[in-house]
């Protein structure tokens, strides 16, 4: 067990460096002069060429590459010239507020989802399966920002009843929180009814049934628990996307998290945060996977590891 | 669940979507009747095909019926004209008529679709298949690429391409598209690692058979039907993504009436004129919702385990 | 609303269903006298060091923390602040400034000459990064203090007073105390909490959310009504009206342009267009060798006739800017009004193209998008009327600001594009911050005279003027100067931009200056 998950964070180094060269080389690609855009227009030349010089944007890419690696080694996410201040600091301020999103969109997907997906499942080709797919369609059909700002209009406005935008009160979470999960509650939905339509067509599920054990008893004991590595692999699934919308849900809510800041570091030419960002996101695509398939062990005591 | 046991990385199927793989383990037996005539009996499904249908017409007739539709038209003397019987659903924010906007948005949102899954498969489809029946030096390669690709929030990446390369129909369709190709490399691969194995392929393969005939004759037609049913599902989250490049201003430009490029606009009209977000925003969630109903369809149509 | 009623029914579901219930309605930031007054703007500080920052809405942010010596008044006037009164040697060298006694920092240090002096060189340092900081540098020699409450500033060169004065009125001489920012400390290169003495004390910034000011106790002027401001970031600008319309914001900036009508016809609310000192136009490449007919003066003023500015500002600004009627805002010091105004007449501009032999000619033109108020749309506009007096637009092209700038600042040989849509705001309000975008040695990379606009004469009396003691010469030199830009018309002359705030009822006293900033501390519940 201690030797996969060993083995898996080893397989993780290379992707992550080509997670960062990516980034690197991306960034490098985007036309601009990052000196230039944080000067303004009203500095003079003189002025931003110090300013490039100070950030050392006048090296030789390779150069500026190698230093970059080099901070990388020792653990450190360099500089961030937009902000004046550290990539890691910057990013320890913004996160608590992406994951705090993150986990709640996750969990209120997970709990919605995998809910319809089942009913749906156990009334298959029914009215309730119609109205239940459909719903989970619409989840995975609405551009974010759309539905976001729709919100907004209605709880915010009409109703009065949630703020609209900023991270200041308990409340301030939910509309966003609901935005972001939506999308993935299609996804867990779809995938949690299929996989309990195949189990319950297995022969154990209706081995139960026959032997008489309580409809319930069979739902939740013998088929959600076999549906549930699908559903798993979906919840990882999703995760990827969820960071995605989280860029779009942020902006349109103005939650100050992650997924706002690096859409503005692109915006800006900020490229230590961009590449910090786009690793701290390569990193936790690789934890949550890591975690999914750690669980699929925990769940379904015939895979092992090793 | 079968857990593939070439490479325990796999197992970060976080990726590979366990109900398209099921599609893999197809009955070999012959079928009762062809895939569209149980499509066409698949309820969601039909609902999709018919929305999908109204779209095509509108894409493909639009511009013939409505030729005098001149995009770059502008009467800033009627703009945001609320729905009249001259302009049905009013006019935009340049004074265009809103439906013929959306008509004549119909094709290049479409397309946009179409193309940026293209891409995805274009370059998804070769790898995939290299990767998976060749194994050794040139899988490790591809799925490390893929590794990477995914580990990139396809979002972020599209939007980073779309700023270097900067925004247009064209660039956006790459943006998009590149954000999928990973996910048609696993499938593909996938689906190759199982061809490979088979009796007959390895048969062909010790008579001598070139790996591009054995590849094209077995391994892309038995693949065919999972990617089939990835790409509709892809389609509409390109639609999405190229909406969401839009909100930033990078999506498809005006004066091209693109539903994404459309609704980012009307997102400056939200509390004017709501018309200039809802319609177009009507007019891409029922295309994606159409895409993902057929998808749907093909899937359970397709897949022999929830075959009643 | 009715739309509106359908997308309710089609997602009532969705969230009882996610939320479980509904949670009350968070109390909006009531405006009681002494209560907060919550401001939510669009752009995200990058710093609050006065030093560093680059934009505006930062500027005016820091202001309510950090004073100047003297500063710029909603009339454009520059007025005393920290210095009560001033005077400068005859040959214009020597400026010496009387500064306000009894003052306190809010840290409790004192006010005194040595303080301007700390921070005067801080700025001026050219080890560290001070992008507004403009002639500065090169203009002062030393600062130094005479006793506690006298500065004396000696210059290399004598300096027009409005171009002097003015450069102090900007935050980035803003006056510090000196314990957070002395020399070899981390604060010197960059200050992150600004402490000064003004009417508000910075109390937190929350990174990307929002900035927290509390009143100051111990200032030295007329104290404020609320007690807190906070200063909220949201940047997409349909949300910054959500906040107005819900009452949890009670001022916003930029809302969307063309909700301005509807704001201002809601009985609850207020909209205050103020008067800025930034204009709009479009740089030709007036040296072009793509486009070479860009070269004739009758050309680009034929491109100036055939734009029905005034339709634009109403059908698409929405009335959020007035045309311009000089190659720069009224607001400047040094403005003149046009004799003669280029009104549109397509008929006159097709004939001035025929003269010209420059009928069906070919321009590229690109725009920035989100940038200034509509501008892409306004670029679409733009194009189409050029498009009916039988030019033919290529564009208009979009794309993303760092790559639009480096696009469209580069030298002339490297030029790709025959126009672009650009905005320019002065540093302050004097004339010469317009003039360096029509002066000829300051054409791209060393300045950003996008149009490569170069005539002698022009050049000639911009470096009159800029040292030009007699306020009435200087006026009258670059009234001279604009008369000739605008015969040369190196732009389409488009329009000055208003800066759009609107604000609920409940408040009073929302201010602004001339120059894009506005102006919350003295706002008081109505």
């Amino acid at each position: 067990m201690l030797t996969y998950v060993v083995r898996r964070l080893l397989i993780a180094i290379p992707t992550l460096w080509g997670v960062v060269t990516g980034a690197f080389i991306i960034s490098r690609l985007l036309p601009g002069d990052p000196a230039r855009i944080m000067a303004g227009l009203n500095a003079t030349q003189q002025q931003v060429d110090r300013l490039r010089h100070q950030l050392g944007l006048d090296k030789p890419l390779w150069v500026q590459y190698q230093d970059y690696m080099g901070q990388l080694l020792h653990g450190n996410l360099g500089f961030s010239p937009h902000f004046s201040a550290p990539v890691a600091a910057q990013i320890a301020q913004r996160l608590p507020y992406t994951a705090e999103l993150a986990v709640l969109a996750t969990a209120i997907a997970v709990v919605v989802g995998v809910t319809i997906g089942v009913l749906a499942a156990l009334r298959r080709n029914t009215l309730l399966d119609l109205i239940l797919s459909a719903f989970a369609v619409f989840g995975v059909s609405m551009p974010v920002y759309w539905l976001g700002l729709m919100l907004i209009l209605i709880f915010a406005i009409d109703l009065r009843a949630l703020p609209a935008a900023g991270a200041d009160s308990p409340q301030s979470v939910i509309l966003p929180a609901v935005t972001l999960a939506l999308f993935s509650i299609g996804l867990i939905a779809r995938m949690t009814r299929a996989s309990m339509l195949e189990v319950l067509g297995q022969d154990y599920v209706r081995t139960a049934r026959a032997k008489g054990a309580p409809h319930r008893r069979v739902v939740l004991k013998h088929a959600l628990r076999n549906a549930v590595l699908p559903i798993l692999t979906a919840i990882g699934l999703q995760f990827g996307g969820l960071l995605g919308g989280a860029v779009l849900t942020e902006s349109v809510f103005g939650w100050p998290g992650v997924g706002q800041l690096l859409v503005n570091s692109i915006f800006y030419r900020d490229y230590p945060m961009v590449q910090g960002l786009v690793l701290l996101f390569g990193v936790t695509y690789v934890v949550i996977n890591l975690l999914v398939d750690l669980m699929y062990a925990y769940v379904d005591p015939r895979i092992r590891f090793d | 669940m079968s857990i593939p046991e070439s490479d325990s990385i796999e197992l970060a199927t976080g990726q590979l979507r366990p109900d398209l793989l099921a599609l893999q383990e197809e009955e070999t037996g012959p079928r009762r009747e062809p895939v569209w005539r149980e499509l066409l009996r698949h309820r969601s499904a039909l609902a999709g095909l018919i929305v999908l249908a109204i779209y095509f017409l509108a894409a493909v007739l639009g511009p013939i019926v409505f030729h005098d539709y001149n995009p770059s038209y502008q009467n800033l003397n009627n703009t945001l004209a609320p729905p009249s019987l001259q302009h049905l659903l009013g006019t935009d924010n340049y004074g265009r008529d809103e439906l013929m906007d959306l008509i004549h948005g119909a094709r290049f949102t479409l397309g946009l679709g179409v193309l940026a899954v293209a891409v995805g498969i274009g370059v998804g489809l070769p790898l995939g298949a290299l990767s998976g029946y060749f194994g050794s030096w040139v899988d490790l390669l591809i799925q490390r690429l893929t590794d990477i690709l995914l580990a990139f929030p396809s979002f972020v990446l599209a939007l980073a391409l779309v700023a270097a390369l900067g925004p247009g129909l064209k660039n956006v369709v790459i943006a998009v598209g590149v954000g999928s190709i990973p996910l048609f490399i696993r499938l593909v691969r996938a689906e190759a690692l199982r061809i490979r194995e088979l009796p007959y392929v390895e048969a062909a393969r010790a008579l001598g058979v070139r790996s591009g005939r054995v590849l094209l004759r077995h391994l892309i037609p038995n693949a065919l039907a999972p990617v089939i049913v990835l790409a509709t599902l892809q389609m509409g989250l390109a639609i999405l993504t190229a909406a969401g490049l839009g909100f930033f201003g990078l999506g498809v430009q005006p004066p091209t009436p693109e539903w994404g490029s459309l609704l980012g606009q009307g997102e400056n009209y939200i509390f004017r004129d709501a018309n200039l977000i809802t319609f177009p925003g009507l007019c891409i969630f029922f295309a994606v919702l159409a895409f993902n109903l057929v998808g749907d369809g093909l899937r359970d149509v397709l897949d022999p385990r929830l075959r009643q | 609303m009715r739309q509106r009623l359908l997308t309710v029914i089609a997602l009532a579901g969705v969230l009882v269903a996610a939320c479980g219930q509904s949670t009350s309605t968070p109390s909006p930031s009531s405006s009681k006298q002494g209560g907060t007054l919550t401001v939510a703007i669009g752009v995200a500080p990058d710093t609050l060091d006065p030093m560093r920052q680059t934009t505006t809405t930062i500027q005016n942010i820091v202001q309510m923390a950090v004073e100047t010596l003297v500063q710029v008044n909603k009339q454009g006037q520059l007025e005393p602040l920290l210095a009560t009164s001033w005077s400068h040697s005859s040959d214009g060298t020597t400026w010496t400034f009387t500064l306000r006694k009894g003052v306190k920092f809010s840290d409790g240090e004192p006010f005194n000459a040595q303080a301007v002096v700390t921070s005067i060189d801080r700025a001026l340092d050219p080890t560290n990064v001070c992008p507004l900081c403009g002639q500065m540098p090169k203009f002062v020699q030393s600062v130094t203090a005479t006793d506690s409450d006298h500065v004396q500033f000696t210059l290399n060169q004598p300096v027009a007073t409005n171009f002097f004065l003015g450069n102090l009125s900007g935050v980035q001489f803003g006056i510090l105390a000196p314990n957070t920012i002395q020399k070899g400390t981390p604060a010197y290169k960059d200050d992150e909490h600004p402490v000064g003495t003004g009417p508000y004390i910075l109390q937190e910034y929350v990174s990307g959310d929002h900035v927290t000011m509390v009143r100051n106790p111990n200032y030295w002027g007329k104290k404020p009504a609320y007690k807190e401001q906070i200063i909220k970031i949201v940047p997409t600008a349909a949300t910054r009206e959500a906040l107005l319309r819900a009452d949890q914001a009670q001022v916003i900036l930029d809302p969307p342009t063309a909700d301005l009508p509807s704001l201002e016809s809601d009985p609850n609310l207020k909209v205050l267009l103020a008067p800025d000192d930034r204009t709009i136009f479009i740089s030709l490449d007036t040296v072009s060798t793509s486009q070479p007919l860009l070269q004739k003066v009758e050309v680009r003023q034929a491109l100036n006739y055939a734009v029905n500015k005034a339709a634009i500002v109403k059908g698409t600004l929405y009335g959020a800017a007035v045309p311009m009627t000089a190659p720069m805002a009224p607001s400047l010091f040094g403005y003149c009004k046009m004799p003669d105004q280029y009104n549109y007449d397509p008929a006159k501009a097709k004939q001035l193209l025929q003269a010209a032999g420059a009928e069906g000619m070919t321009l590229k033109l690109i725009s920035p998008t989100g940038r200034y108020i509509q501008d892409f749309q306004a670029a679409e506009n733009v194009a189409s009327y050029l498009r009916q007096v039988g030019i033919n637009v290529e564009g208009p092209t979009t794309m993303d600001w760092p790559t639009y700038i480096s696009t469209i600042n580069v030298p002339p040989d490297k030029a790709t594009t025959d126009a672009g849509l650009l905005g320019w705001a002065p540093g302050f309000l004097d004339a010469s911050q317009q003039m360096v975008i029509f002066d000829g040695p300051l054409q791209p990379p060393k300045g950003l005279n996008t149009a490569y606009y170069n005539n002698p004469t022009v050049n000639n009396l911009i470096s009159e003027a800029a040292t030009q003691l007699n306020t009435t010469k200087r006026a009258a030199e670059y009234c001279q100067a604009e008369k000739i830009i605008w015969n040369d018309a190196p732009w389409i002359f488009l329009w000055v931009q208003k800066f759009p705030i609107a604000y609920s009822a409940k408040v009073t006293g929302v201010s602004y200056v001339p120059n894009e900033s506005f102006n919350t501390i003295y706002a008081a519940p109505a």
